[in-house]
């Protein structure tokens, strides 16, 4: 057990310290992701299945989503904006 | 007494249902908030009259250690009585459709009345962040560039602020297996070590974001230049009052004869230094108040950090002054020009508004025989009555701030009553009316204070008795509550 | 002066945290409250899930906060992005064919997840989980399809029909409670049998209203989003 919960805190580091490293802001949404199902394995093996099912649904579902939906937006808001400011010059 | 929750229940009711309501009749969605306040109020008030001693309720019929309780007193009921009090006077009635600032008033109305009322670490937490989520929307309402950025400056400080408050609370949990604050003044001797006393500041540092606290308030003069001014009352008036309340009960009952009184002072004196100097360089008149709130909410602070009695008699007179003198001159100068040099001449256009802001600003000075004057001189007497040389050099840095305070306000008094050098410099709109009307109601509120002094000191009594908040919650059970023999004993031993 | 007060705030806070890790000890923790609840749980609430016991039971108005936080933070968004209406443009790009394969398999992914949120949230006194869990399944539920199959749209007002009833519904709940005697969110009803569905008196009803609330709260909210609009206004186009 000791070795799975090793795995996981490991696991859960290296998400987070690659998710300061990578370029892209779409794939640390995604790592942001991976450490909150790690969590939430480690919450399990802490028999705490109510925690863990929390982590698991909002942690790396319902949180990497809403980042998700609002990198697009935002993305999409830049693009608009800087069509009009091509169109007005 | 247990009908105060619907101080609680009957606002977030009306706010889950008002887009069902507005989407069926608009006329019913405009008048049914301020009808809530009202009832609200009258709610706060029956209780506060039936009121003869402290009385604990048990949430969910939960016996306090265990369950949530709330806290019943003179103090908790004033309060609750002000919260819809101010709200309805702060109330969007002009504006038709903004349907979701009125369910985010709601919600910040009932959230506050939680906060004063909570008895318990955890619930006092999750009413804190109910107001928090609040205010940021509040704080963006005004829909351009410059409030976004400041809502979400704002949202980051409040964010970090929540996590340093949480883990605070979670400190405490560790060391003494308890959240009830009563149960926490039993086991106060758990928290009076240097674990203990970092949970209170990190719990300081959270929920003092919303007041104001020195290191943790770079959002204020951003968002009260650019939020709407009702909001700016609001938050600058009332929410931050009742952060500062919640870390007094904290204090005052967990952490009764220990350093963290002193932690309050020096956390006060350095808002107090920052505050008033930084309004003294501000140009523009919203920047200005919001630093001067900021250094009055270190003389706040600097005032309960008093121990016993007189401290916290000072501390509510200078809670509650500033409560009324605050959003009285966000109101009055809601539209007039933000630079203070772009102000001269503006007494001979709005006579009353300008008559009003001296008197105000003057009361916030603390000149007699205003209000103002009284609520300092007891924080100066209970300074001086410390007699320590800690609170000495506290009590030179207030006077000091005094003279500062004195300098920008009365400069812009004196730019009031210039004349003006080209009138078409003059954009002011002399329509200040309503405001004016507001103020004039806050004035009369504010000149009832000296006289309830004899009455605001019975309720600074009653809320300083650590001994009786305890007794209060373990003993009085006015509901049919479930037996918890295990919980209550080993509290007592 | 701004980077005076960081550096003077961070370097406070750092050395808080070294006096805390410095301080703290684990695994001697005091169980006042927990050991309490361990004991009585079962027999004053009737929950198989104790952790449901403390979230309906004794600590139902901190849940009825979460659930009004939740709601404010929903709000204070549609306030914000309620300015930045998506353009025709953009909408336009939307509307990409993303292949049969993402589209049936949503479709058949659908009735799954919608009976495993309602399930979760319907056992939440006797399994873990309850009506958080469930709630953020059903928004997921509803909101893959939208996703995955361009042109779909999301029905607004039944969402903030089943929003407002549903919450409105716990605070009812709690307030029978109130005016019947009882303090306020007392659980109601007999106990029952500890383990049936049909048990520990009215914590099922009070998840119920908390999944149906947070389900449509979400998805709403995802909605807006993904600048999805409701069916009203593309009738209107």
């Amino acid at each position: 057990m000791i070795w799975l919960v090793a795995l996981m805190v490991f696991i859960m580091l290296l998400a987070a310290v690659s998710m300061l490293l990578v370029e892209s802001q779409v794939s640390a949404v995604a790592l942001s992701a991976a450490v909150s199902l790690a969590l939430s394995i480690l919450f399990v093996i802490l028999q705490a299945p109510d925690v863990a099912m929390t982590e698991a649904v909002v942690g790396s579902g319902l949180s990497a989503i809403i980042l998700a939906l609002t990198l697009n937006r935002i993305h999409r808001f830049k693009q608009t904006t800087t069509a009009e400011t091509e169109n007005d010059a | 007494m247990n009908s105060i929750v619907l101080n609680i229940a009957l606002p977030l009711l009306v706010a889950f249902l008002l887009p069902l309501i507005h989407a069926s009749s608009r006329i019913a969605a405009r008048i049914t908030g301020p009808l809530v306040l009202m009832v609200m109020m009258w709610s706060a008030v029956i209780v506060f009259k039936a009121l003869e001693y402290p009385v604990s309720i048990a949430l969910g019929g939960f016996l306090p250690p265990v369950g949530v309780s709330f806290h019943l007193d003179q103090l908790a009921l004033l309060m609750a009585t002000i919260i819809p009090l101010l709200m309805l006077l702060l109330w969007p009635y002009q504006y038709e459709q903004n349907l979701r600032e009125q369910t985010v008033l709601l919600l910040l109305a009932a959230a506050s009345s939680g906060l004063a009322l909570s008895g318990d670490l955890f619930n006092i937490y999750v009413f804190y962040e109910l107001i928090s989520v609040a205010s940021f929307g509040l704080a963006a309402a005004n829909r351009q560039a410059s409030s976004f950025a400041a809502a979400f400056r704002y949202l980051l400080i409040s964010g970090l602020g929540t996590v340093l408050a949480l883990t605070g609370i979670a400190l405490i949990y560790t060391q003494t297996g308890t959240l009830n604050l009563a149960q926490l003044g039993l086991l106060s001797s758990r928290l009076d070590n240097p674990l203990g006393l970092s949970a209170f500041a990190l719990i300081l540092l959270g929920i003092g974001v919303k007041a104001e606290i020195f290191p943790l308030n770079g959002w204020v003069a951003e968002v009260y230049s650019t939020a709407s001014t009702r909001t700016s009352a609001l938050l600058a008036g009332l929410v931050s009052k009742l952060a500062v309340l919640a870390i007094v009960r904290i204090l005052v009952v967990a952490y009764d004869d220990s350093e963290a009184g002193l932690m309050l002072l020096v956390f006060g004196v350095l808002g107090i230094i920052w505050g008033e100097f930084s309004a003294w360089r501000a140009q523009d008149l919203k920047r200005m108040f919001a630093y001067s709130s900021i250094g009055q909410l270190g003389m706040i602070l600097l005032a309960f950090s008093i121990p016993g009695e007189a401290g916290m008699f000072a501390g509510i007179a200078m809670m509650l002054h500033h409560l009324v003198v605050k959003p009285a001159l966000f109101l009055l100068t809601e539209k007039w020009n933000h630079g203070t040099d772009s102000l001269r001449g503006a007494a001979r256009l709005s006579p009353l508004a300008a008559a009003l802001f001296v008197l105000f600003a003057l009361s916030l000075i603390g000149v007699p025989p205003l209000p103002g004057f009284w609520a300092k001189m007891l924080l100066m007497s209970g300074l001086v009555g410390m007699d320590t040389s800690v609170y000495y050099i506290a009590l030179a840095v207030l006077m000091i701030a005094t003279v500062v305070e004195a300098q920008y306000l009365i400069r812009i008094a004196v730019t009031l009553y210039s004349a003006s050098d080209r009138s078409s410099e003059l954009r002011l709109a002399s329509n200040t009316g309503v405001m004016s009307l507001f103020a004039v109601v806050l004035l009369s509120a504010l000149l009832t204070l000296t006289p309830l002094g004899s009455k605001l000191y019975h309720i600074a009594a009653e809320s300083s008795n650590r001994a009786l908040y305890i007794r209060t919650t373990f003993n009085v059970n006015p509901t049919p509550v479930l037996e918890h023999k295990n919980a209550t004993q080993e509290a007592s031993l | 002066m701004r980077n005076l007060t960081a550096l003077l705030f961070s370097g406070g806070l750092a050395f808080l945290l070294m006096v805390i890790a410095w301080q703290f000890t684990l695994g001697d923790a005091p169980m006042l409250i927990g050991a309490a609840i361990l004991d009585n749980a079962v027999k004053e609430v009737g929950a198989a899930n104790l952790v449901t016991s403390v979230v309906l039971g004794y600590r139902g108005i901190d849940t009825l906060g979460e659930i009004a936080i939740l709601f404010t933070a929903a709000t204070a968004t549609s306030m914000v992005l309620g300015s930045f209406a998506m353009t025709d443009e953009a909408s336009e790009t939307e509307q990409r064919e993303d292949g049969s394969i993402l589209g049936s398999s949503v479709r058949l992914f659908f009735p799954l997840l919608l009976t495993l949120g309602l399930y979760i949230i319907v056992h939440g006194h006797l399994t873990p989980g309850g009506g958080f869990q469930g709630g953020v399944i059903l928004a997921g539920a509803f909101f893959l399809p939208l996703l995955a199959i361009p042109g779909r749209s999301i029905n607004h007002g039944g969402i903030a029909l089943v929003e407002g009833f549903s919450g409105a519904a716990f605070i009812l709940i709690g307030l029978t409670a109130l005016f019947s005697g009882q303090a306020f969110l007392q659980p109601l009803f007999e106990h029952g049998v500890i383990g049936h569905l049909f048990s520990a008196g009215s914590l099922p009803l009070l998840y119920i209203a908390v999944g149906l609330k947070v389900g449509a709260e979400l998805s709403g909210l995802l909605a807006n989003l993904a600048g999805i609009s409701s069916h009203a206004a593309e009738a209107e186009k």
